[in-house]
Formats: structure tokens, sequence, C-alpha cells
């Protein structure tokens, strides 16, 4: 089976600053691939450039084997690939349920009856559907990253990049968005999944990457590469990384 | 559904209504009604850009000044009918308007708005130094003459004009506002990067929007270069003009679609009238006016209305005034 995102040398400069340095990977339907690393180390700079926020300096970035380097975000968006971002962004004067439908409507194509229909199953699934009505900019946290959640499935996704979309919430909320993950790869949605919550990503991740000032410092299964003991040092010195609170 | 339907009929019957009512006013108050109805116009260009997709033009004046210009030129140096340059001057606006339009709509915030303040003083200055414009010394609407001319209709029959096109603006702005567009331009109001990566391709649909505008503007610019006779870069790139779209739209209510309408009323006739009773003070009545209601109201009058604005569907919620007042008190410490 082809891989729906593939990232090749994936390369991006900011003046003399090197943010990411030839990172490379693939992604296939249904799977989790996790990217961890220290603050500062890039990952939110590759959620920028596949999700075509930022053109990358060097390298390839491919949707279902068609090249997509460079193009703006709704036209990736439109072939498969959502975000959600790590500060949430929500549209905050529009209700909950036009959050979702701008989505629906402009990325999977819907017209306004049934984006609307399609965006009240999303509120459904990811438990908002008694906030349809109110503000979205009257959500808290933990609702407010269900909102970019559903906006990202709004869009019919064939490729989801979360940008620490667990950050900020609760124990049992992030028990909750675990399991609403894994039912999204059941589905086949594939998954970048950039997180800093260990538990998370060993639940879900298939594959890790770990980057360190923009370069891949190593990656495999999640077990192993937490284990790492260089892993280990970049994140907490001495402590095991699934001990973090 | 139903609602809406009753909506549009209300809408036809005060039109026509409206229609038959000028032809009884007295001319004084004829000519300040006729203002109000070109200042719903424009307002209505304005709050497309300004409101709905949230980027405040400062240039708007420039689409108005282009559409009557279009229209002098096409009567006085092609011999177009007036009825036959309208819809071409509509056209020449909105054209107009797409090519200056993505330039200055990658700007954001006060650097869109300097930009645009700068496209329309550029516009005027060329207008200005060109010959087919007739340069600063103006140039003539044929109204009468051996020569293929349009006959000069009339007062009333100017009132009747911008009734039409001001009932034409409402219903683009209503129609707007519950379209898929209107939500993409909400949308990008409200955030730019989230709405790209909800798949909204945000430039095309902001110059989208700013032609739209312009085509009501430039619409109104022709039918004001016909009633003037005689256009003047002065008269036709006017900032006052832009600066009054601004005030009724920020004061009646942004992204509303009645806001526009009670603001062009109040204003309108509020300007004339004070011109005309105290042309000595309203320099100083009209800011007043301006403050009092920006920091009272800084969502609009619009949103005092018994129906929210934002056409049901994702619209902020109604103030209340006793609310509004608290909340000014609070915020400014009055």
């Amino acid at each position: 089976m082809t891989a729906v995102l593939e990232v090749e040398s994936l390369t991006r400069n900011f003046g003399g600053l090197r943010a990411v340095d030839e990172v490379t990977f693939s992604l296939r339907r249904g799977t989790v691939l996790g990217l961890i690393g220290p603050n500062g180390a890039g990952k939110s700079t590759v959620v920028n450039l596949v999700t075509g926020h930022l053109a990358p300096t060097r390298g390839r970035v491919r949707v279902g084997g068609r090249d997509v380097t460079g193009a703006p975000p709704w036209k990736l968006v439109r072939a498969g690939v959502a975000r959600t971002f790590q500060v949430v962004r929500p549209f905050e004067d529009l209700t909950v349920l036009d959050n979702v439908a701008v989505s629906a409507m402009y990325a999977a194509g819907f017209p306004a009856r049934a984006a609307r229909t399609t965006a009240r199953r999303l509120l459904e699934q990811v438990g908002l559907a008694t906030r349809a009505g109110d503000p979205a900019g009257q959500l808290g946290v933990a609702d407010s990253r269900r909102l970019e959640l559903a906006r990202a499935l709004a869009t019919h996704p064939r490729v989801l990049v979360l940008d620490e979309i667990l950050g900020g919430l609760a124990q049992r909320e992030i028990a909750a968005g675990v399991d609403l993950l894994a039912a999204l790869r059941e589905q086949g949605i594939a998954i970048l999944l950039v997180e800093h919550h260990m538990g998370a990503v060993r639940a879900l991740c298939d594959r890790v990457i770990m980057l360190e000032r923009g370069r891949p410092l190593t990656s495999g299964p999640p077990a192993e590469v937490l284990s790492d003991r260089r892993v280990v040092r970049a994140y907490l010195g001495a402590r095991h990384p699934g001990t973090a609170p | 559904m139903e609602k809406t339907g009753r909506r549009w009929l209300a809408g036809s019957a005060a039109t026509i209504a409206l229609a038959a009512g000028g032809a009884a006013l007295p001319s004084q108050p004829l000519g300040t009604a006729t203002s109000v109805l070109l200042f719903v116009t424009l307002a209505q260009s304005w709050n497309i850009i300004g409101g709905f997709a949230g980027y405040p033009s400062f240039g708007q004046v420039a689409f108005f000044g282009v559409g009557g210009y279009c229209a002098a030129v096409l009567t006085a140096q092609v011999g177009f009918s007036f009825w036959a340059a309208l819809p071409a001057s509509a056209a020449f606006a909105a054209a107009f308007a797409a090519v200056v339009g993505p330039p200055l709509l990658r700007l954001r915030g006060n650097a869109f708005s300097i930009a645009t303040l700068g496209m329309a003083a550029g516009t005027r200055e060329l207008v200005a130094i060109l010959g087919v414009t007739g340069g600063g010394a103006g140039l003539t609407v044929p109204t009468f003459g051996p020569g293929p001319h349009t006959a000069y209709p009339g007062a009333l029959a100017f009132y009747w004009a911008y009734l039409a096109l001001a009932a034409v603006s409402l219903a683009v702005v209503a129609w707007l506002s519950a379209s898929r567009f209107g939500l993409a331009l909400r949308a990008i109001r409200a955030d730019e990067t989230a709405a790209e990566s909800a798949g909204v391709a945000t430039t095309r649909t902001k110059v989208a929007a700013l032609a739209l505008s312009a085509l009501l503007a430039g619409t109104a610019g022709a039918l004001f270069a016909f009633q003037q006779v005689v256009v003047f870069p002065d008269s036709m790139f006017d900032i006052t003009t832009t600066t009054l779209m601004v005030v009724i739209v920020v004061v009646g209510g942004r992204g509303t679609v009645a806001g526009p309408v009670v603001g062009a009323v109040v204003f309108e006739t509020l300007v004339t009238e004070l011109h005309l009773f105290a042309s000595r003070l309203d320099p100083l009545i009209l800011p007043a006016l301006i403050v009092v209601g920006v920091v009272l109201l800084p969502d609009g009058v619009a949103h005092l209305l018994p129906v929210p604005p934002g056409a049901g569907r994702g619209g902020t919620p109604r103030a209340r005034p006793r609310a509004v007042l608290l909340d000014a008190v609070r915020r400014y410490r009055l």
C-alpha cells in the first residue's frame, strides 16, 4: 500500500537558523506517526511545512503520490491534509456549528445544508453537540480543542496533522482524546501526532521520530525510541519520560 | 425559509412605499432623502469589505470616483447614452477593484488601510492629469444638444434611482449575510490563517468581496456623476465620502444587514440638517457624536435592534442598552 503523505529531505531555514534539517518520513493509511522533541526542536515548523503554512527551503511533500510542495494551505487541505493549531484559533464570533461548517463547505465541498448536517454529526462525535449554537469564543480550553478536531475532521481528511491537541488538558480529558484518536485511526485516517504527552504517544503511535534542533535524532517503534538514552537526556535529564506528569 | 420570505416581502413593500412617498416630498427634504439613499448604498459597499471581511478600506471613494468618471467618459467622449454607460461603469469599477485588490489585500490591519488611502489618492491624481477625463477642468455629462445625450431626468427620478440602488445593495448584503460566501468572509475576519486551513481560498475570496463592494460604489458613482452633470476630481474622489462610509457602518454596526441603513439615515440626515441650520457648529457636533457613538456602542446601533444581526446563524447576541452603558462605564471609567 502506498503512503498517503510522503516527506522527503524537508529543510527550512529562517535567516541563518536551520529550523528543520533533512526530515524524511512517510505515513500510511490508518497509521499514527509521533513527532516528539523538546521545545524549539522544529516540530511546529514541520507541521507548518506539511500543511502549506510555510514553504520549504528544500525538500518535497507528496500527498497520495502528488507533489504539493509549496502549495498554499487551502489547496493542501482540499488535497486531504488537515491540521489543528497548537494555540487554538476558533472563529470566535461564529457559532460552534458554523466553525465546523466552514471546513465542510470549503475543504470538503459540501453545499451549505449538507455541510451543517455533517458539522452536527462531527460535533456529536467529539462531544460538543450541546454547544453547537454558542459563539466559539465562549468555549473553554478542552472544548476549544474538540472544536479544532471537529473542524479538521470536517475537511474530510486523509491525513490529520495534530499539533499538541492534548496540550493543557486534564488526565481524564486526555484519556477521552486518546480514545477518539484511536477511533479515527481505525477509520483509516493517517495521523501525524506532535505531542508532549508520552502516555498518549505510547498508546497511539506506530512509529515515533525524535527531533532535536531540527534534525531527526532517532526513529522507530515508541517503546524503543522512548527508552533511548539520548531521548531521555534531551527531554528530562536523568528521569524517564514515561514518568513525566 | 418562511422567515426569509417574509423579510423580502417587507423589504419590497417598504421600497414601494418609499418610492410613492418621495413623490409627495418638497424639494429640500427630497434632496436630503436622496442623499441618505446614496449613503445607504455606499455604506453597504464598505460593509462588505470593511464589515464582513474585516478589511477596513479607506480608499473606497476610488471605486465611486472610477464609476462616476467611467460614466462621464463614456457619455461625453464615446457617445453612450447614460443608461448604457451605467452598467458598463459598474462593471469597470469592479474590474478596477479586481486589479488593485490582490496587492492591497496582501496587507492586513493598518497597513491595508493606509495603502487603500494611497490607492484612492493615486487614482484621483491619475484622473486629474489624463486627457480623456478632462483633467482638473472636469468633464460634462451631455444632457441636451444636437449630439448624443441623455435628457436630465429631474430630482424625483434621481431619488427613485438611488432608492432602487439602495434596495439592491440591501438585498445583496442580506443575501451575503446568509450565504456560503458571507460565511467565508466572516471566517476570514475572525482568523485568516484558520480560514485558509478550513479550505477557504482567502486571496480570491477577499478580491471577490472588494470587487462586489466596488460594483455597488461604482454604480452609485455613475448615478452621482449624472446627477451632478459636471464631474471634477475633487467632487468624485472626496475623502469625506470614504470617511462617512466608515463612520456610518461603524456607528450602525459592522457586518450587519440593518446597521448601515440605520447609520446612513441618522448620519446623512444629521449632516445635511446640521449644515443647513448650524453650519458653524457641525465640525464640532459631528465628531462629538461619533466619539459618543463609538464609546457607547462599539458594536454599532444594530446590536440594539430586536432582531440580532448576523442573519440568525452565528450572529452575536443582542446587547441590552443598560448592559451596554454599564460596560462603557466600566471600560472607560466614566
